[in-house]
């Protein structure tokens, strides 16, 4: 029994390599601009072993240096953020029955964008030893990648850097095309999911909202439409 | 003004946390049943690719800028990242290797263009 749950966990931490990967570069540019702004270097590593979130920490970041108010942070990352309220509803979908509550309380911190990606692919059964694998390689790139950025700085050289930018959009990728090119219903959400946002980034009117609500606004309208268009059969296999 | 104090930090950190983690927790932990409306079935069914698909669109094709506007071979290099991991995904290649292919050819298109 252990043995299995182990293996699930393993399962789960060798799929999120890509993730650790993405994270560990990002993160090494999130410590050094940290660093840059000169905070204390506990600073950056806490808020990346307590967030684990990308943009919002950025942000973050950014805000606290500037010294601005509690409630200017408070709302900026809920807005930034607020796309995880919405995964974390469609993931509650996903998760099988046997899972206990406070393992989705567990489950939960590591509900990242990538990790819910990798947790809604159709052929992945979610046990909570998986997620734990996913959270696993996650954290750990993500956090040492940021203790490497505040203490050694750039180690990995920029050229490496740049080109490490497309992992996780790489990433994104390989988990929707495969279904996109099955399903037609798959395939007009995202195409409508991705002409929203490029309305939103380039027409000027729009694009004063930022990605927090861009990604927010395109997801649920395209996902609604594709309700609208093609409802599915409830199935309650499991 | 505030400043720069440790518990000014302490609290930065602690709000952070709170909407971070409160956002990702609320919705996991209050909704514990399969919803079985036809609606709100397929809605959160398709959830996955819209937020997917927003979050690969446009930016993929923005990721090497370094400017305040991005120049053409950073866009060519962005795209053959995007093109690279569209065929390897049309091939059906794991996540691993469809994300390395795709850094692997910006990488080599980046080597390229410096050399031109």
């Amino acid at each position: 029994m252990q043995n299995t749950k182990f293996s699930m966990f393993r399962r789960g931490a060798a799929d999120a390599v890509p993730v650790f990967l993405g994270y560990f570069t990002v993160a090494i540019t999130f410590g050094v601009i940290a660093t840059g702004k000169g905070l204390w270097s506990w600073c950056p590593i806490i808020m990346s072993m307590t967030c684990l979130s990308g943009t919002g920490q950025f942000v973050g970041i950014d805000l606290i240096a500037s010294l601005a108010s509690f409630a200017e942070l408070f709302s900026a990352i809920l807005v930034i953020n607020a796309r995880y309220f919405l995964m974390g509803l469609s993931l509650s979908q996903k998760l099988p029955p046997e899972i206990k509550l406070w393992q989705r309380f567990i489950i939960a911190f590591g509900n990242t964008d990538e990790n819910f990606a990798i947790a809604m692919l159709p052929e992945k059964q979610v046990t909570f030893p998986y997620f734990l694998g996913l959270m696993f390689s996650s954290w750990n790139g993500w956090v040492w990648g940021t203790v490497m950025g505040v203490f050694l700085g750039n180690v990995i050289p920029p050229s490496v850097t740049s080109a490490m930018g497309v992992a996780l959009y790489a990433m994104y990728i390989a988990i929707i095309v495969p279904p996109a090119v099955k399903s037609k219903p798959i395939m007009t959400v995202i195409a409508v999911a991705c002409i929203i946002s490029c309305i939103i980034k380039f027409v000027p009117i729009f694009s004063s909202l930022g990605g927090g609500w861009s990604v927010i606004i395109s997801g649920v309208a395209a996902s609604a439409l594709g309700a609208v268009l093609f409802p599915m059969e409830v199935t309650q296999d499991d | 003004m505030t400043e720069m104090t440790l518990e000014y930090l302490v609290l930065c950190l602690v709000i952070m946390f709170l909407v971070t983690y409160g956002l990702r927790m609320v919705s996991l932990v209050l909704l514990r049943k399969k919803l079985t409306g036809k609606f709100i079935y397929s809605f959160l069914s398709y959830t996955p690719y819209g937020v997917l698909g927003a979050m690969i669109f446009p930016d993929i094709f923005f990721f090497t800028q370094t400017g305040v506007s991005i120049t053409a071979g950073e866009f060519i290099c962005a795209a053959v990242g995007f093109a690279t991991a569209v065929i390897l995904s049309l091939f059906k290649r794991g996540l691993t290797t469809v994300s390395l292919g795709a850094v692997v050819a910006v990488f080599i298109v980046q080597q390229l263009m410096q050399l031109i």
